[in-house]
């Protein structure tokens, strides 16, 4: 078996479990639903945006956000649904810039759209604004080369897998995934690390995306 | 009754790992459940399965059921009903016969958890033993389209708690605290969940 780099710095794997937050908030109108997407605090957005990567693990590519389908499938404003699900999210890196596009695509339907304000939901089908609360807690699992990497990879929950690939990108900020920095900074593979970057992780499941990033490992060790 | 380890077939080795991650954070800590029935109905059959599972994960956990005689039952079938929107005449003496049962409870119910989760109605005026423990109202039922006479009733307790679980957001009221979304679940293990051999399946359905 070949020597492999070792790392500076072990990866350590993390694990996120989730609670939503229920804020009383609803809406029944596109007027109000922008209103609240403008103020709601930005774990909302990130609910909405995200929460069905999570519970949906078996489709691919994953259903579109909250608000996509909640305009399509309740106001019937198909148009402004596929505009809406049409946002690449992988472009953004801040839930600031993911609420802006989301406002902006919005504001400039309704402006040309002016019957589409006098559209209501009926109560049972309001949109109901939830936030997302995590609890981020360290794993015993370490990785100190990318054998062990892809090994671990192997073992954890796809919950770990989804903060280090998600929630630390755009919750976080980090303006890249943990795994790329990691590969990058502590393991020196910068050709590796951009890999990692480039795989869009919002077009598979999370299965699909940790077989992905294990194939990945592998075949850069020739396993 | 199902052991830990025979979930990983249903849910997989590392979930059962990340649980027993979770429970060490709650390491020293007794959670207490408190509903109005050992037997029967939905809460208790939630409870039934989960205190074993706490305990296989090192989770201290007790199950206390309050008291309460007919005429206290009677009324909060009343306020079940109305709190699903179904027309009821709930009097002064219904509200009073609720509050003799619960201060009767009250006195008798040792609320010595670190966490306490107060299931349901029928128990939620036990809030006013808070003393410096964690409170949780936890809602089972629909009350999205309350009958506000009882829901205004059962507000001044619940604005007490700490935090109100729901179980489906259409179910949340604007209340000054803090609410959850948990979704109702079922145990696969259970005998009314489990699956069934196809050779039990044909056999019922020749009978």
């Amino acid at each position: 078996m070949a020597e492999l780099a070792r790392a500076k710095e072990p990866f350590r794997f993390f694990t996120r479990l989730h609670l939503s937050e229920l804020t009383g908030l609803r809406a029944a109108t596109l007027g109000r639903l922008l209103k609240f997407i403008k103020d709601v605090p930005g774990a909302c957005i990130y609910h909405h945006t995200h929460r069905f990567l999570q519970q949906h693990q078996y489709l691919s590519p994953e259903p579109p956000n909250d608000f996509a389908y909640w305009v399509s499938e309740v106001l019937s404003e198909v148009e402004l649904g596929e505009r809406l699900a049409s946002i690449d999210t992988v472009q953004y890196t801040t839930i600031r810039q993911l609420r802006e596009k989301i406002v902006e695509t919005i504001g400039a339907y309704l402006k040309d759209n002016k019957s589409a304000k006098r559209k209501f939901a009926r109560r049972e089908e309001e949109f109901h604004f939830i936030k997302s609360v995590s609890f981020v807690i360290p794993t015993n699992y370490f990785a100190y080369n990318l054998r062990e990497f892809a090994q671990v990879l192997r073992q954890i929950t796809i919950d770990s897998i989804y903060f280090h690939v998600f929630e630390a990108r755009i919750r976080l900020e980090k303006a890249n995934n943990d795994f790329s920095n990691w590969i990058e900074h502590s393991l020196g593979d910068k050709e590796l690390a951009d890999k990692f970057s480039r795989l869009d992780p919002y077009t598979q499941t999370l299965e699909g995306l940790r077989a992905a990033l294990i194939r990945m490992a592998q075949d850069r060790i020739g396993d | 009754m199902a052991r830990l380890e025979e979930y990983v077939s249903i849910v997989g080795q590392p979930v059962i790992d990340d649980l027993r991650l979770l429970a060490d954070k709650l390491k020293g800590k007794v959670i207490q459940h408190i509903n109005s029935t050992a037997v029967g109905g939905g809460v208790a059959e939630i409870l039934n399965r989960m205190l074993p599972l706490l305990k296989g994960l090192g989770v201290e956990s007790r199950w206390d059921v309050i008291k309460g005689g007919e005429q206290f039952f009677e009324v909060t079938k009343k306020f079940h009903n109305a709190l699903h929107g179904k027309p009821e005449i709930i009097t002064q003496h219904d509200f009073d016969i609720f509050m003799e049962t619960s201060f009767r409870n009250i006195e008798e119910v040792d609320t010595c958890g670190d966490i306490v989760f107060v299931h349901d109605p029928q128990p939620i005026a036990l809030i006013e033993k808070r003393a410096n423990n964690k409170w949780l109202w936890r809602c089972h039922i629909d009350v999205s389209n309350p009958d506000l006479k009882v829901w205004n009733f059962l507000k001044q307790f619940i604005i007490c708690y700490d935090t109100a679980v729901f179980s489906a957001p259409s179910f949340s009221q604007e209340l000054p605290i803090r609410q959850f979304l948990i979704a109702p679940s079922i145990d696969p293990l259970s005998d009314k969940n489990k699956e069934l051999p196809q050779s039990e399946i044909d056999s019922v359905m020749e009978k």
